[in-house]
């Protein structure tokens, strides 16, 4: 009877929790070791390079979403570590700063965080361009000819090529977490071909080949080649959503690579849970004391937060009166240095721009709750959670029209051209002097709205190797 | 025994690139039928090492004024500016008369540059009956005008025209006109050439040694992979991104495209700087001039050929070893030129855009070795021998001079 394979191998090295790509993998893993208490055949696998392919346990797993999940027992190690792999030194180095980082006090450690997030890219560079050095020196004095650096290179393969596979012939392997940074597609590939596997991968968006500008470093090329070869592995792919997949068609085209089967699964929205047990913060406490709009999604230059910094503007020129509070909530992340310093010194918006960042599931759910309206005003997405979550929250939403966002909001919210500023401070202004017709969009969302559980999500992915 | 001198402006002693290859095959098969074969090449010192040259061939200077056209430096034309360097009584000329044996059958001009050499030397009373042979070996004026194009050289029109001119006395001065292609034969007739003939490239069949089979063997992909061996003609690298769309996703992980000659370091420039670089480079094999035993080893091993050859005159001398191999063969229309008879051999396939390139080369990589199933065109790819190829201009060599040893 052949068996489903679960690829864990980004759960079981996450310690933070659990966000987007991490998130459909460990729903995913959740609802694998429900189906396989009912006797489904399902296991679970991870992956490293210098190991290959090799089976986890349920309790293993379960741990690691125990962890992820914040509900690890006391003592627990917060960083998680890939079993039996060692790990390697760029690894290591960068566990300890993150352990560190954790030791800090809260208030601190956004902080610390944001200067390091924003320093990533620099980091990289150097420890790239330190490898090269090191091998630039290797060569230079122990050159090689064409013919030995083939063969160390195909001996490598080889080797690779000669390593134990817990898979059967007619087997099915599914992989959805972090593939183009933990796995080799190209091993996956022959281990497709010699076992006869068939193979299941998702696509979340081709965002960093189609808009490389808005992404952090030159990525473009890199995740080609990722596509391509998830292309040539798969038998099957999962999109987030239709615009993802004809994205991700149009692009294997250009590229010459086979085109499997495609198809779309709806990613799960379900809002964290208010713990009353639990108080806000001081900084969400004061936002909840007024009417405010709502933003939730790492502040960077894709998510154009700048639209609605400079709609607001507008409106302050205007003399709009009773402007809601604008309240960002999000990781610093990549290309937004220069829209923070006009936030911090624009007299203009002074007082009228909250950001808040690391903020608890509960505060979470309270700002939904407690939001006029949000705001989605992204320059392209996948899929744009976001939009599902205030949907969820029973919130209207003014969103972008831009690439897949109108198939989570369908009907039930507005749409604006993400470039056009004029449109934004319009409309924001209709909607603040005509909260009437916010409510009747809540109405039309309490009435129209049908959530996607997690739990659907997984039974989708299952689906689409046959077991259901 | 009749006598024939080969005029040409790249010697053929060490034939590397496919027009010396061409030209040390003429040579030997007018050498094997018996005649007394002189070779004299007016070559760029700067481009052909010591080791490449033969006793009779004549350098064209770095610092001669004829490296001039017209007064201006333009790149890509050393072989127009070497024909006037050698016809010359203050260039070479001299030097080339005092290389001619007493006695001349037949003096054939491969490509049109050295044209006028020959007519001057058919002025000199010793060789007034000389047969004079022109070896067309592409349609030459589109070709630089391609190049002048690619490299963004400009305000070369009247280069242009004096090629073209050069070529249209050529076809029609000469006694035969040799054409490597139907296309090119149908033009020089109509530059009215009075005989024209048709000897398209061939191919020396290889033999790899068991030795250097298990050599590239142990270092080269186990999945199935592809060839493309060209030298560095420009329009063999800058065509290349034209006819695969600059994508090399059609090969799968773990495989390659396996690129032999000197074409490699420019194509990985090209591929290099291309928007699927870590893609193309990914699949990209390069193991740049390799010497006959490699080659062929590598030749043997491989699953295809790829003939990414986007436009131009003249006939392939990779496509006719593609065709000879009995291996799949994926190329352009171009690259089939002169083969045309050939297209219906299995594993053959015409590729006419990206699209056609990528698909074919899927489907190629996906089916079982070609050589290992049963050939019944054996004999047809003994056509595609050099001397099978090359029997038509000895035979009218020895046709138009008979009676000249009497």
């Amino acid at each position: 009877m052949s068996i489903v394979w679960l690829d864990v191998t980004t759960i079981m090295g996450w310690s933070r929790p659990a966000v987007g790509i991490v998130r459909t993998e460990a729903e995913c893993a959740s609802y694998a070791l429900a189906l396989q208490k009912t006797g489904a055949s399902v296991k679970f696998c991870v992956y490293s390079n210098s190991i290959g392919y090799r089976e986890v346990t349920a309790e293993m797993v379960g741990e690691a979403l125990e962890r992820i999940n914040g509900r690890s027992a006391p003592g627990a190690a917060p960083i998680a570590v890939l079993p039996g792999e060692p790990l390697p030194l760029r690894r290591r180095l960068k566990n300890t700063t993150l352990a560190a980082v954790h030791r800090l006090p809260l208030r601190m450690r956004k902080h610390v965080f944001a200067f390091l997030v924003t320093r990533k890219p620099s980091v990289v560079s150097a420890w790239t361009a330190l490898s090269q050095l090191r091998g630039a020196t290797r060569a230079f004095i122990r050159p090689a000819t064409i013919g030995d650096s083939l063969s160390s290179t195909v001996a490598a393969q080889n080797t690779q090529l000669d390593r134990e596979i817990p898979f059967a012939a007619g087997d099915k392997y599914i992989s959805l977490g972090l593939d183009w940074d933990q796995k080799d597609l190209t091993y996956l590939y022959h281990v497709k071909k010699t076992v006869g596997l068939h193979v299941l991968l998702f696509c979340y968006d081709i965002i960093p080949v189609k808009l490389p500008h808005l992404c952090v470093g030159d990525v473009a090329a890199r995740f080609a080649l990722y596509f391509a070869n998830v292309a040539w592995c798969a038998d099957k792919i999962l999109c987030i959503s239709d615009c993802s997949k004809n994205d991700l068609r149009e692009l294997l085209d250009e590229l010459g690579t086979p085109i499997p089967k495609l198809d779309t699964v709806r990613l799960g929205c379900q809002l964290p849970e208010l713990n009353s047990n639990t108080q806000p913060t001081a900084d969400v406490a004061q936002v909840l004391q007024s009417r405010y709009l709502l933003f939730v999604s790492t502040i960077e230059r894709r998510k154009n937060h700048e639209a609605l910094y400079r709609a607001y503007t507008r409106l302050v020129d205007q003399g709009v009166k009773d402007l809601p509070q604008l309240v960002f909530v999000g990781m610093h992340g990549w290309g937004v240095g220069d829209l923070f310093t006009d936030l911090r010194l624009d007299p203009r918006t002074k007082g009228y721009i909250t950001v808040l960042n690391n903020v608890s599931d509960s505060d979470l759910m309270r700002l939904y709750k407690g939001a006029f309206f949000t705001l989605f005003p992204s320059l392209y997405e996948g899929w744009g959670l976001p939009v599902a979550e205030s949907l969820a929250a029973g919130k209207f939403c003014l969103a972008s029209h831009a690439a897949s966002i109108p198939e989570v909001g369908g009907e039930l919210i507005e749409y604006l051209d993400p470039w056009d500023v004029s449109a934004w401070a319009e409309r924001l202004k209709w909607y603040i002097e005509n909260p009437s017709e916010v409510e009747r969009k809540e109405e039309a969302i309490r009435n129209g709205y049908v959530s996607t559980k997690w739990s659907d999500a997984a039974r989708s992915v299952f689906s689409a190797v046959g077991m259901n | 025994m009749k006598s024939i001198l080969l005029l040409s402006t790249y010697p053929y002693a060490r034939p590397r690139h496919g027009g010396q290859v061409r030209l040390a095959n003429i040579a030997k098969s007018f050498a094997d039928r018996g005649w007394s074969v002189i070779g004299i090449a007016v070559y760029e010192p700067e481009s052909c090492p010591p080791e490449t040259l033969g006793d009779t061939d004549i350098p064209f200077p770095e610092k001669s004024p004829y490296r001039q056209f017209k007064g201006r430096d333009v790149p890509f034309i050393t072989d127009l500016l070497s024909g006037r360097y050698a016809a010359a009584d203050d260039g070479g000329f001299s030097e080339i008369v005092r290389r001619l044996p007493a006695r001349l059958d037949a003096i054939h001009v491969e490509q049109p540059w050295l044209w006028p050499v020959a007519v001057r030397i058919k002025q000199m009373s010793a060789y007034a009956n000389v047969t004079l042979i022109y070896g067309s070996a592409n349609i030459e004026a589109p070709l630089k005008r391609e190049i002048f194009e690619s490299y963004g050289v400009q305000g070369c029109d009247d280069v242009i025209d004096e090629i073209s001119e050069l070529e249209r006395i050529a076809a029609k001065e000469s006694d035969v006109a040799v054409a490597v292609t139907q296309a090119d034969l149908d033009k020089l007739s109509a530059w009215g050439a009075r005989k024209a003939i048709l000897a398209t490239n061939g191919i020396a069949p290889w033999k790899a040694v068991e030795e250097r089979l298990e050599y590239w063997k142990a270092r080269l992909p186990r999945e199935p992979w592809m060839l493309y061996v060209a030298s560095a003609h420009p329009p063999n690298f800058t065509g290349f991104h034209e006819c695969m769309g600059g994508a090399l996703g059609c090969f799968p992980p773990g495989s390659k495209l396996v690129v032999a000659g000197s074409v490699c370091e420019h194509l990985h420039r090209t591929l290099a700087a291309s928007r699927w670089s870590a893609l193309n480079l990914s699949r990209l094999e390069l193991l740049f001039v390799l010497n006959d035993e490699d080659l062929a080893a590598v030749k043997e091993l491989s699953h295809g050929f790829l003939l990414p050859i986007p436009h131009g005159g003249g006939s392939n001398i990779k496509t006719a070893e593609a065709l000879y191999s009995k291996k799949y063969v994926v190329g352009t229309p171009s690259a089939f030129r002169g083969f045309e008879d050939f297209l219906d051999l299995d594993g053959v396939s015409v590729a006419r855009s990206p699209t056609e390139f990528h698909s074919s080369i899927r489907d190629v990589l996906s089916k079982p070795d070609l050589a290992k199933l049963p050939d019944g065109a054996q004999e047809r790819r003994q056509g595609l021998t050099w001397a099978k190829c090359l029997e038509p201009v000895v035979n009218i060599a020895e046709e138009l001079t008979i009676g000249s040893n009497l």
